[in-house]
C-alpha cells in the first residue's frame, strides 16, 4: 500500500522549503564591502524547512511503521529522529567523524537543531572540516567543504573555528593553532559549548602531541573552556608521571563518549616536570659543552629559560675560551675571538627570543636575571613593539581608505596584535603596559566602531572593545568610560 | 618551530664534512670534494651525516656552503665552537611527545610533520 499521506505532506514541505532554501551563491547586489551586505540573515538560511520536512517525514514514517507492525523500522526512525533532535555534534564526534563521512556530517549539522542561526553554515563547515582532519589532505574534498562556508556572512566564532579545522585538514598546524586560540577572544554568549569544546581538544591534542604538557594543563584549564571528561582526562594526563603519561586506549573512549570521572586522579596535584636544561645535561660536561646540550633540550616555562641563559652567560664571560679562540686565530690564520664571541652572543639571544616565542604563555619572573636573558628581554621587547605599529599602520590606512579587506584578515590582523600585545605585557613591567595600550587603544577603538558601523561585524568588533576595556582599566586610561560604553553594545 | 642554535648544532660545517674542529684547511677542501663526488655518484653512505641531535640529510648545496663557511676565518672560529660536542648522539631527550594524542580524540592526523 502507497501511504499517500505521509507523501503528500513530503511534497507541500518540499515546495515549501524551495522557497526558502538558502542559496549558495552571493547576493547579487553590489556593494563597497562584502561583508557588510545590510541584508538580514535570510529566513531560509539555516535550513529550518529542511529540518522540518525531515523531522515531519521522521515522525510521520514512525507513526507508519508502528501502525504497520514494523516496530524496528520506526524505532531506528525514532532514534534518527531524536538524535537530530537532541544533539547533532555529538552524533558527529561520536559516528561521522571516526567514519570520516564529511558530507554526511555536513548535511547532519545543517538540519541538526543545536546551533544557533546565524552559527548554522559555519558549524556544518566545521563537522566537515572535522572530519576531513582524519583524513590527511584530500584536496578535493577540502575545496567542497570550503566552498560550502558563506563568504559574505558576519564572521562569528563558528566561521573562525570553521577556518581553522580547514587549515589543520590542509596540515597548516600553526595557523590552525591561532585561529583556534583566537575563538576564545570571542563573547561567551557567541561562542557555543560545543565549538568550545572542539577548540580547546584540538589545543590540548596538540599540545599534547608535541609534547608540551604545560600547554596542556593551560588549555584543559582555561577559563573559557568547558568542564568535560576529554580536557578532565587530558589535564590529569599532564599530571602523572612521565613514563605513565599516555592514557589507556580504553580511557581515551570512555572520557570521548562523555561518560564522567572524578575531576583528577592526581590525588596530590603534583606537577611532575618534564624534560629541562638542568635535568638532561650529562654531569661529565661542562662549559660550552654543558649549554649546548642544554640548548638541544626543549624548554616549557621561565624558569627552564632562565637556566639555559645562566648556561651560556657563563660560556660567555669564561676566560679559558676566550685564550682557547685567540690559540685557535692564530692556528688558522685569522679570526677576532671578540667578534666570535659577539657572533655567539647574537646567535644565543636569537635563540632564547625564538624559545619565548614558542611557549604558549611566557612570563618574566621578578627572580634576577642574567644580562643575557635581559638583552634577548629587550631585544624581543622592542621587535613586538614594532610588529604592534607596523600593524596598527596598516590598519589604519584600511579604515581611512575604506580599503576592503576580508574580515577573517582583519581577524588574523587583530589577533596577531592581541598576541603580541599580550606578550610585551606577559614579559614586561606596568610601565610596557602602558606604552603598548598608548599605542593600540585608540586606534583599535576606532577601528572597531569601525567595523561596527559600517561593516557591522558586531562579533569582532565587540571582541576588540572587551580587550580594550579590560587594558584601559588596568593602565587606569581616561579613554576607560568610553571604551566600556562601546563593550556594552555586545556582539 | 626549529630554534637558531639547534639549526646551528644540526647543520655545522664541521659535521657536515664529516671532519673535526682541528682540520686543515686542505682536508677540509678534499672532504668537501669527495663527498661532492659521491652525492654526485649517489652513494648511499653520503647522503646523512651524524650530529648530536641525530642523522641529517646531506645535500650538495650544504656541502658547498659549509666550504664557503669554513673558508672565513671569523665564521670557523663559531662553528668550532659550536662544533664542540661529538657528532654520536651523546645526550637524547627523553621524547614526551603524545604523537597520537590528536587521532586518539578524532582530531587527526598524527603530527609527524609540520607546516
Amino acid at each position: 500500500m502507497i501511504p499517500i499521506g505521509p507523501l503528500a505532506a513530503v511534497v507541500y514541505a518540499l515546495i515549501r522549503a524551495a522557497a526558502n532554501l538558502e542559496t549558495t551563491k552571493k547576493p547579487a547586489s553590489k556593494t563597497v564591502i562584502p561583508s557588510a551586505v545590510k541584508a538580514k540573515p535570510n529566513p531560509g538560511s539555516d535550513s529550518p524547512a529542511v529540518r522540518q520536512i525531515l523531522l515531519l517525514s521522521l515522525l510521520i514514517g514512525t507513526l507508519y511503521a508502528f501502525s504497520h507492525q514494523r516496530p524496528w523500522l520506526g524505532l531506528t526512525l525514532l532514534s534518527i529522529g531524536i538524535l537530530l533532535l537532541i544533539n547533532p555534534w555529538w552524533t558527529t564526534r561520536n559516528v561521522f567523524v571516526p567514519l570520516r563521512l564529511h558530507r554526511a556530517a555536513f548535511h547532519w549539522v545543517s538540519v541538526g537543531a543545536a546551533s544557533s542561526k546565524p552559527d548554522k553554515p559555519n558549524d556544518s563547515v566545521l563537522a566537515a572540516a572535522w572530519c576531513l582532519s582524519r583524513k590527511g589532505s584530500p584536496s578535493s574534498a577540502i575545496a567542497w567543504t570550503e566552498t560550502r562556508l558563506p563568504k559574505w556572512r558576519k564572521l562569528r566564532a563558528s566561521t573562525v573555528a570553521a577556518h581553522a579545522m580547514l587549515a589543520a585538514a590542509r596540515g597548516h598546524f600553526n595557523e590552525a593553532r591561532v585561529l583556534f586560540r583566537s575563538v576564545a577572544l570571542f563573547h561567551p554568549t557567541i561562542v557555543s559549548k560545543d565549538i568550545a569544546r572542539i577548540c580547546f581538544e584540538w589545543l590540548a591534542t596538540d599540545s599534547a602531541a608535541r609534547g608540551d604538557w604545560i600547554a596542556v594543563q593551560h588549555f584543559c584549564k582555561h577559563h573559557r573552556a568547558p568542564r568535560v571528561p576529554t580536557l578532565i582526562l587530558l589535564n590529569d594526563a599532564a599530571k602523572r608521571p612521565r613514563k605513565f603519561r599516555v592514557p589507556a586506549a580504553i580511557e581515551v573512549w570512555v572520557a570521548r563518549l562523555g561518560i564522567r570521572r572524578p575531576d583528577s586522579l592526581n590525588p596530590n596535584q603534583i606537577f611532575l616536570h618534564q624534560n629541562s636544561p638542568d635535568n638532561l645535561t650529562p654531569a661529565n660536561v661542562g662549559g660550552v659543552a654543558a649549554a649546548l646540550c642544554a640548548s638541544m633540550q626543549t624548554v616549557h616555562d621561565a624558569g627552564q629559560l632562565a637556566a639555559l641563559a645562566e648556561h651560556w652567560q657563563k660560556v660567555l664571560g669564561d676566560e679559558s675560551l676566550r685564550h682557547q679562540l685567540s690559540q685557535r686565530a692564530a692556528a688558522v690564520g685569522g679570526g677576532n675571538p671578540e667578534a666570535t664571541l659577539n657572533s655567539l652572543h647574537r646567535l644565543v639571544e636569537s635563540d632564547l627570543v625564538a624559545r619565548m616565542d614558542a611557549m604558549t604563555e611566557f612570563s618574566a619572573t621578578d627572580a634576577p636575571r642574567a644580562p643575557l636573558l635581559n638583552s634577548a628581554l629587550d631585544a624581543r621587547r622592542n621587535r613586538l613593539l614594532l610588529e604592534i605599529q607596523d600593524h596598527i599602520e596598516r590598519l589604519r590606512v584600511r579604515q581611512y581608505q575604506n580599503q576592503v579587506a576580508s574580515t577573517l584578515d582583519e581577524w588574523r590582523n587583530f589577533v596577531a596584535v592581541h598576541r603580541a600585545y599580550s606578550n610585551v605585557c606577559a614579559a614586561g613591567s606596568k610601565r610596557d603596559r602602558t606604552l603598548v595600550f598608548s599605542m593600540v587603544g585608540l586606534p583599535l577603538n576606532s577601528f572597531a566602531v569601525w567595523l561596527y558601523r559600517v561593516r557591522q561585524e558586531n562579533a569582532v568588533a565587540n571582541a576588540i572593545f572587551r580587550f580594550l576595556e579590560t587594558e584601559a582599566r588596568l593602565t587606569s586610561s581616561p579613554s576607560y568610560d568610553v571604551i566600556r560604553r562601546n563593550a556594552a553594545l555586545g556582539p | 618551530m626549529e630554534f637558531p642554535l639547534v639549526k646551528a648544532i644540526s647543520q655545522n660545517p664541521f659535521y657536515v664534512l664529516g671532519v673535526g674542529a682541528e682540520s686543515s684547511r686542505q682536508d677540509i677542501e678534499r672532504e668537501g670534494q669527495k663527498l661532492l663526488s659521491m652525492l654526485a655518484l649517489d652513494i648511499a653512505e653520503s647522503r646523512t651525516y651524524a650530529t648530536p641531535l641525530g642523522d641529517q640529510p646531506r645535500t650538495p648545496e650544504l656541502v658547498r656552503s659549509s666550504m664557503a663557511e669554513l673558508r672565513n676565518p671569523s665564521r670557523r672560529l663559531l662553528h668550532e665552537i659550536l662544533a664542540t660536542l661529538p657528532s654520536s648522539l651523546i645526550s637524547p631527550e627523553q621524547d614526551e611527545r603524545w604523537r597520537k594524542a590528536p587521532s586518539a580524540f578524532g582530531y587527526g592526523p598524527d603530527r609527524d610533520r609540520e607546516t
